[in-house]
């Protein structure tokens, strides 16, 4: 796990601004204090993707499946067309209220995936997020 | 008397005797007259001896010895003349003689004695016959009747003969027939104690017309007779009249058991009328075809399928009522399976009955040309019409079966999103609740709440208003005027038109009615006329088209905009989908064009559209027309 400094940068890719709102209470109680840029559409997360320097990368991605145009898989498929390893130090999590079988199964096809987290996202899930304890399963429910 | 008498017997005598020897001189006889007095003299014999024996006067006078000699075998009577016995009338005796060459003759021999005055055997006088032409043919006639008599003994066919209303005689056939053990059995008894009650009159009345004349002969009259037993049998009888030996009327009668011969013909009928009643009863129409093809049989379910008659179908060549686009293909086959006797194959073709309908049929043509009761091509074929269609209609459910699956995985999944998102929330928000201090935070998050709250609601009723478009049926369908239903709709989007400044022409002359759903209808235009607007262009003033127009079966509305238009190919799938937005900063559900597609479809229509980023977008909606 790659610390960008004390505070680690954290994404968070969902146009639900509702959850945006609860995310952003939650990452303002972390035990590690975090930057967090929240992007409601995910075509602009690719583009700046595409420009930044490795090193002002995230260090974590919370990606929401259904977006209007571009959603979670469209997204991850973009990325891996930018170059062989776009996210070298980049732990991606989808993060989603679907607890659909198809959805979990999809996500696990993509190896940049490291984990599904179901919504609603407990603190203690997020701090063992940005601390890197989270177990090596797969599907972490809150 | 004196001597002028014996000279008057003397010539009468003499005249007699020339008489005599004239006659016989062409006739196979001779005379001659026997010396009683004098045993062994003969006092004469006529000439004729000598044609018919060989020998001539002069030897029988000669040799006394000569007339015993020449006896090679005599009838009952001693010819030798010691005569102890004296016939008083003229006697007759069949004897053999032999010629003078060795030959052996048949004779007949006619003598009578002649008295004297005193009443004592005076002279003989006989006259012998040749009668071996006679003799011959007697012999013959024997050895004939022999014969037949053999031939009748033999018969396999019972043979009787009947005199007088009696049965006279009986052959062996007769009587194993009639299950007698011995001809005695029978012979005596009346014919019609062995006739069937049933048929006694008939051969009664048969039998007479033969005895009088009226008919020579009576052949093969099917009858039944009853065997001393009591068991009857069936018989087949012939009867003629003739004359017997004895030169009286009477009737030879044949007569053959039969029974066995009934019972196969019946069991043949039997069999004929259940295969008969098999094949006239088969729902498969079964037919017998000649190598041309023309109908030589066809079953009832032929006329009944076909709706031809019987008497159509017997003038008919298969070929002709064989649908055209199938006749030359059938041919070929048909012509292939002529050259392979006892192969049978199996076809699929279309026929065209008497109303004109097309049929599909299938099923199998044997060849039996090489048979001779058959004689044709048996064709055995049935109307799987409505299977065929039955199929096609199973393809129709499955496929929209198929598509109603599709649906509800859709909205499965996105419910799955749509409705969990807003609960999840709800329950993070719950959590922040707890935890908040200040008022204004508190407000916040209650305002928060509210939103998802509605947000779920709003889903849920999406969802229960796309499950019942499948419900809809067409009894709810209307006739209506596109002018009046484009009023309506865009009544409700005044406030937009008006804002938005858009200008929207109409053209429906081309159809100006159409029956469909008014509330679909309603929202369809409302849906993309709202489109339209909200994703006008920035760059120019926004104009929206609405045109309709027949094409085939279908009427056609077309809503042509000017607007920002769509990136078909990378979002066209999206275009339709469930809560798919392509602009999210345009404000929408997202279920707006699914829900205008889903009714469309819900109604057996489609849609289609086209569109150029940043120059405009048409949409296309195909409604059923009736």
């Amino acid at each position: 796990m790659n610390l960008n400094g004390p505070s680690p940068l954290i994404w968070v890719i969902d146009d639900d601004d509702i959850h945006n709102y609860v995310v952003g209470h939650l990452l303002n109680m972390t035990n590690v204090q975090c930057k967090s840029e929240v992007f409601t559409d995910a075509i602009v997360a690719t583009e700046k993707i595409k420009k930044l320097p490795v090193t002002d990368l995230p260090d974590i991605i919370l990606l929401d499946i259904n977006m209007p145009v571009m959603n979670a898989w469209d997204f991850l498929d973009i990325i891996k067309t930018i170059a062989p390893d776009p996210l070298p130090s980049t732990r991606t999590y989808v993060l989603s209220s679907s607890i659909y079988e198809k959805d979990i199964d999809k996500a696990r096809e993509y190896p940049a995936v490291y984990g599904y987290l179901t919504k609603p996202v407990s603190l203690t899930t997020i701090n063992d997020v940005i601390g890197g304890t989270l177990s090596p399963t797969f599907v972490h429910d809150s | 008397m004196g001597d002028g008498l014996q000279v008057k017997e003397t010539k009468t005598e003499e005249r007699l005797q020339t008489y005599f020897e004239l006659l016989s001189r062409g006739y196979r006889f001779y005379l001659f007259k026997l010396n009683m007095k004098t045993p062994h003299n003969l006092m004469y014999i006529s000439p004729s001896c000598y044609q018919m024996l060989g020998y001539r006067q002069k030897e029988f006078y000669a040799d006394p010895k000569l007339r015993t000699k020449i006896i090679i075998s005599d009838g009952i009577n001693n010819l030798n003349p010691t005569y102890k016995y004296i016939p008083a009338d003229v006697e007759y005796v069949e004897a053999q003689f032999q010629r003078k060459d060795g030959k052996i003759i048949w004779v007949e021999l006619h003598r009578k004695a002649f008295y004297d005055a005193n009443g004592s055997p005076d002279f003989i006088l006989g006259i012998v016959i040749d009668s071996s032409v006679r003799k011959a043919a007697e012999l013959k006639a024997r050895e004939t009747e022999a014969r037949y008599e053999k031939l009748i003994e033999m018969s396999p066919d019972g043979v009787a003969i009947e005199k007088k209303g009696v049965i006279q005689f009986v052959n062996r056939s007769m009587v194993e027939l009639l299950g007698a053990k011995s001809p005695e059995e029978i012979i005596g008894r009346s014919v019609c104690d062995f006739v069937h009650p049933h048929y006694q009159k008939d051969m009664r009345e048969k039998i007479e017309s033969i005895m009088k004349g009226e008919t020579q002969l009576l052949s093969h009259i099917d009858s039944r007779a009853v065997q001393l037993s009591g068991k009857i049998v069936d018989v087949d009888a012939s009867a003629r009249r003739f004359i017997d030996n004895k030169n009286e009327e009477a009737a030879l009668i044949f007569v053959r058991n039969t029974t066995d011969k009934k019972i196969s013909e019946q069991k043949i009928r039997d069999s004929e009328v259940l295969f008969r009643s098999t094949i006239e009863n088969s729902v498969d129409m079964i037919m017998h075809c000649d190598k041309d093809g023309n109908f030589k049989y066809v079953s009832h379910s032929c006329v009944r399928e076909l709706s031809y008659s019987a008497e159509e179908l017997a003038k008919i060549n298969g070929f002709d009522i064989i649908y055209p686009d199938d006749r030359q293909s059938s041919k070929e086959i048909f012509c292939d399976l002529l050259k392979k006797p006892a192969q049978s194959i199996f076809l699929t073709f279309r026929i065209v009955n008497k109303a004109g309908e097309v049929l599909w049929i299938e099923g199998t043509f044997l060849n039996l040309l090489h048979v001779s009761a058959v004689n044709a091509i048996v064709v055995n074929i049935r109307n799987i019409t409505e299977r065929r269609q039955s199929e096609q209609e199973k393809r129709d459910l499955y496929e929209r079966i198929k598509q109603h699956a599709n649906k509800l995985e859709q909205l499965t999944y996105v419910t799955s999103h749509n409705l969990r998102a807003p609960l999840a929330n709800l329950l993070s928000l719950t959590e922040i609740m707890r935890h908040a201090k200040e008022e204004n935070m508190m407000e916040q998050v209650v305002d928060k709440m509210e939103i998802s709250v509605r947000r779920l609601d709003n889903t849920l009723r999406d969802v229960i208003h796309i499950m019942s478009l499948q419900q809809r049926e067409e009894k709810d369908w209307q006739q209506m005027s596109w002018e009046d239903i484009y009023n309506e709709a865009t009544q409700r989007l005044e406030n937009q038109i008006q804002q938005s400044g858009v200008v929207i022409r109409t053209a429906f002359k081309d159809a100006p009615t159409i029956n469909f759903n008014r509330t679909y209808l309603i929202n369809i235009i409302q849906n993309l006329v709202e489109n339209a607007i909200k994703y006008r262009s920035p760059n120019r003033p926004a104009t929206i088209l609405l045109k309709t127009e027949t094409i085939k079966k279908y009427t056609r509305l077309t809503v042509v905009d000017n607007g920002i238009g769509i990136d078909l190919k990378n979002y066209g799938t999206k275009l339709f989908g469930l809560y798919q937005r392509l602009h999210p900063e345009i404000a929408g559900k997202g279920i707006g064009l699914y829900l205008v597609k889903s009714q469309v479809e819900s109604q057996g229509g489609y849609m289609e559209v086209e569109s150029e980023p940043d120059v405009g977008t048409a949409f296309y909606v195909y409604l059923t027309n009736n």
